[in-house]
């Protein structure tokens, strides 16, 4: 409609010229499309009461006037009808909606999953109603700053005098041998204090928990997790007072855990508990404290500092052990929590280019709808309600895209269980909880305004030249979303060639790791552990009696068939650990890096079984082996050359004799090339050392390792059965090769190489049809300018050329752009990357190449179409 | 759905567009309602289609030496619904006072 055009009129007074400043400032709250009209209407109002010489106070009506008018753009009747004409318009381009609704599940869902791992296992660790009020004590050694787990008299000071700390409860790690089975079985669990259950906020879902007194009074409870419960007592309903054999010890159930119940690590796969006696001085003892209603972590660690100093000392003496009261998540890993973090950055970049790629769809669709949208703003459709109609399609879009992707989150969970390492036990209860839901929610409706801004405001702001063309059935594409598009692909290019990236590093870390030498003969060795009970072998006797039955039993059973067996306390990767710096005999200062030493007790049969390599010396003799109780006596020893480097820098080591703190003196009789102690992500500087399994009095547990000529699975059975008819009860556990073993070790690179490749292949797949569809959109909005050109003698090549810079230009911009974004956004993985470095060449010229390959099959269907263009049939429709 | 009765500033509005005025001011005037009412409702109203608006012929405006003013005239569907509302007013009138003799 057009407003009318003023011309020269008398002056008016002061009162006229007041009502105009204050039409002029209330103008700003009229809708910007009804602006025009509504302040020419309002002004010619003015003049007419002014040169009536009429009040002109109804002027203030000017407000509510233009308030109502605003209102109106928001009438549910309105916004019903937006959503009338949306559902109408995503019917009549089925295809097209069933895209964007497929993108944007593929990255909504993507970054549910994570976020629920991320949410459940890194910022809110513990499912508990007072999560943020636990905290864990440890005490933090004086010298060398290692944190430990605290003695049961500093639980018992902390509980007498810190007042902040509202309860203190204690876990001690154990596993259990569960006899009475189909199988004796080992299963995680914890002997724990009465207060932990109530600490923690949780009732069971069957029975009780611990009584304060039971430890003492009635020891021979046991409280079963969900999974154990139905596992291996049947689910049965009447479990409660039926009796579990554990350590060979009757025990009565009294207690099911609900099924959600799970505590964080170390004791996130505890399956039973027992009530911890607190009298018996147990080393390895967890402490687990509630804060007070309304103290902080600061006032804990006060009070714990206060402990620490003596009576009128300001800082505590040099010699003192600190204690600490950290939060459960100080405890993760820092590689688990830089994975999670690294992953959800991958899949925030996923959604991204899933939302370019909507972008580019609705941008096309646009362009087709041009002469629908000059009808429409023809007949009195505001810029605005356009705008506001074509962004309520992309929200309806996406929200469905969202729903869709939720139940690819369901799906993934269900997955990721299936997939993940077993060190994950973080992920062994995930779920998607409401701060998923509400994530997810949020998530969806940016990605929808994100999606739908930019084509809701070019559909609204095209100008009257590109309307009147639509109009009369000459639509073409504007210059400006043509650049906005040709953008956008640069965009998802770039983020693309970042996903890449990230994911040729981590898979050439990986790859790097299983070159790694573990330092021993790993192919043919078939490795277990087997387990026996105090009840069943109470003294030292009678446990090495049955260690050296199992083992005639076993080379009886195997025959020429394994040419080596070796009992040890340990193998690679799992070893024991030896704490403290090595001290010489002479007394001169060990320069080492770290205060951990791999150790442990083996057989003198271990070193040629594993065929580790002699530098010098050999192996112990079974004579002159003495216990280490005696003061004089002094263990002979084999440690490795990494120890002899750092000990003994420049020297012959053998024969040399070394002690950790007060322990009797260790000399060693020889040296054996490096191994990977704790698996193969094992640092190079790790020593090691070896004691003979005679030095210790009982063992409970033994590995016993055979190198087999042939297939080492093939022994599996008569081991086993050698075992058992030395010790029907004797639980068989971590039954694997060795190669399996090492390879456990590396699961977490692995499980990451995976899911970033994973990422990276739908980044492309994504990138492929953005190409895809610009070039072919491209290719049909110039069939006539192809036909002209094919028509004056432009051949095939040409075509081609025409169609291949496009898409050249496109994918040499973006991986301009990702090479950058890469070098910025790959510092970040440090501390994932093993044997590669973030600007490593493979990985970018792997991305370089990936993305031409996208660019060639991108535009391979565009540029054929375009060489069979019929110049005839193209020229006609001029 | 029965559709929603006017009220009774509407039909005010209403009834004055019927009886021929037509400028914002003047309805103010006829009506007894203030501005921050009539102004709103004729917004409403032509959002509705049952009231249309146009500025008035500028010759006449030249004339005056201003501006052309806005005015506001009943559609066929605004004089349908008015009668409609009035005659259902009557009749619930008609009804309440039979119910009280």
């Amino acid at each position: 409609m057009q407003t009318p055009d003023h011309q020269a009129r008398p002056p008016l007074g002061l009162a006229a010229r007041a009502a105009f400043a204050w039409v002029g400032l209330v103008r700003l709250v009229a809708p910007r499309d009804a602006r025009a009209r509504w302040v020419a209407e309002w002004r010619a109002e003015v003049w007419y009461r002014a040169q009536q010489g009429r009040s002109l106070r109804p002027i203030l009506a000017t407000l509510p006037h233009a308030v109502s008018l605003r209102r109106q753009r928001w009438s549910p009747d309105s916004m019903f009808q937006d959503l009338r004409y949306a559902l109408r318009q995503i019917r009549q381009t089925p295809g097209l909606s069933a895209l964007v609704i497929a993108t944007m599940a593929l990255g909504i869902g993507a970054n549910s999953l994570v976020y629920s791992v991320l949410s459940s296992t890194v910022l809110k660790p513990l499912p508990f109603e007072d999560a943020d009020r636990i905290v864990y004590l440890w005490r933090q050694h004086p010298t060398n700053s290692w944190w430990m787990t605290p003695q049961m008299e500093d639980v018992q000071r902390w509980r007498e005098t810190i007042d902040s700390l509202e309860r203190i409860a204690t876990i001690s790690g154990h596993t259990f041998t569960v006899n009475g089975l189909a199988e004796p079985l080992r299963v995680n669990g914890g002997l724990v204090s009465h207060e932990i259950f109530p600490l923690l906020g949780v009732d069971p879902l069957q029975g009780r928990t611990f009584a304060p007194d039971e430890a003492t009074t009635d020891p021979n409870v046991v409280i079963v997790s969900h999974r154990f419960w139905q596992t291996h007592l049947g689910g049965a309903d009447d479990v409660l007072g039926t009796t579990v054999h554990l350590d060979d010890i009757p025990r009565t159930v009294i207690g099911v855990m609900p099924a959600s119940f799970r505590m964080q690590s170390p004791f996130a796969m505890a399956q039973l508990w027992t009530p911890l006696d607190e009298s018996t001085s147990l080393r390895g003892i967890n402490a687990v404290g509630l804060m007070a209603e309304g103290a902080s972590l600061e006032q804990v660690n006060a009070a714990l500092d206060g402990l620490s100093r003596g009576e009128g000392e300001v800082e505590p003496a040099p010699d003192a052990w600190l204690t600490r009261a950290r939060r459960p998540a100080d405890f993760l890993s820092g590689s688990y929590a830089s994975m999670v973090w690294a992953l959800q950055g991958a899949v925030g970049l996923v959604l991204l280019i899933a939302t370019v790629n909507v972008v580019n769809l609705l941008l096309a669709r646009g362009s087709a709808r041009q002469q629908e949208m000059a009808v429409r703003s023809a007949i009195g459709g505001s810029a605005f309600r356009l705008a506001r109609q074509s962004l309520t399609e992309t929200l309806m879009l996406t929200a469905a895209g969202g729903a869709a992707g939720w139940l690819l989150a369901v799906g993934g969970i269900a997955l990721l269980d299936v997939l993940r390492p077993q060190e994950l036990n973080e992920l062994a209860t995930l779920r998607l909880d409401d701060t998923v839901a509400v994530a997810t929610a949020v998530v969806t409706v940016l990605a929808g305004l994100l999606a739908g801004a930019l084509p809701a405001l070019q559909g609204s702001r095209d100008n009257l030249q590109a309307r009147m063309a639509a109009l009369s059935g000459r639509a073409s594409e504007g210059r400006g979303r043509r650049r906005a598009r040709s953008a956008l692909v640069v965009v998802e290019v770039a983020l693309s060639t970042i996903l890449v990236v990230t994911a040729g590093l981590l898979v050439g870390s990986f790859m790097h790791l299983q070159q790694v030498d573990p330092g021993f003969e790993s192919d043919g060795l078939l490795t277990m552990r087997v387990s026996i009970s105090a009840g069943a072998y109470a003294d030292a006797d009678a446990t090495e009696q049955f260690w050296e039955e199992v083992r005639t039993a076993v080379q009886a059973a195997v025959g020429p068939r394994a040419s080596a067996i070796t009992l040890s306390a340990g193998v690679p990767p799992q070893m024991g650990v030896e704490f403290g710096r090595p001290e010489r005999e002479d007394g001169v200062e060990v320069n080492a890096s770290s205060e951990i030493t791999a150790a442990s007790w083996v057989d003198s049969e271990y070193f040629d079984t594993l065929g580790l390599s002699w530098v010098t010396g050999s192996t112990w003799s079974t004579d002159g082996v003495s216990s280490g109780d005696d003061e004089a006596a002094e263990i002979p020893v084999v440690i490795d050359q990494a120890f002899a480097e750092q000990v003994w820098p420049g020297q012959d080591a053998l024969g040399e004799r070394v002690k950790f703190g007060g322990d009797s003196w260790r000399r060693v009789v020889g040296i054996v090339d490096k191994v990977k102690a704790f698996g193969l992500m094992t640092q190079d500087g790790q020593r090691q050392i070896y004691y003979p399994l005679s030095t210790r009095d009982t063992f409970r547990e033994l590995m016993i390792t055979l190198r087999s000529d042939g297939d080492p699975l093939d022994l599996v059975e008569p081991v086993r059965q050698a075992i058992w008819s030395v010790e029907s009860d004797a639980p068989i556990t971590e039954l694997q090769t060795m190669n399996e073993r090492l390879a456990d070790t590396i699961a977490l690179p692995r499980f990451n190489a995976m899911l970033m490749a994973s990422l990276a292949a739908v980044a492309l797949g994504l990138a492929l049809v953005g190409v895809y569809g610009l070039l072919s959109y491209s290719v049909a909005r110039r069939t006539h300018e192809l036909g002209v050109r094919m028509a004056l003698g432009a051949g095939r090549p040409a075509m081609l050329m025409l169609v291949g810079k496009t898409s050249a230009a496109l994918i040499g911009i973006g991986l301009v752009f990702g090479v950058a974004g890469s070098a910025a956004a790959t510092r970040l993985l440090t501390n994932l990357l093993h044997g590669v470095t973030p600007g490593d060449p493979a990985a970018y010229t792997v991305a370089a190449l990936a993305l031409l390959l996208v660019g060639v099959v991108a535009t391979w269907l565009p540029a054929a179409r375009a060489t069979r263009v019929d110049p005839a049939v193209a020229l006609r429709d001029d | 759905m029965a559709r929603r009765r006017l009220g009774t500033s509407t039909l005010a509005i209403l009834r004055a567009l019927a009886d021929g005025h037509r400028y914002g001011f003047d309805i103010m005037d006829v009506t007894g309602l203030p501005g921050g009412t009539v102004y709103p409702a004729l917004a409403k109203l032509e959002s509705d289609r049952l009231v249309s608006s146009s500025w008035e012929d500028p010759e006449v405006a030249h004339e005056e030496k201003r501006p052309p003013r806005r005015y506001y005239v009943l559609s066929a569907a605004g004089d349908e619904r008015l009668r409609t509302e009035l005659a259902w007013l009557a009749g619930t009138l008609a009804d309440t006072a039979g119910a009280r003799s």
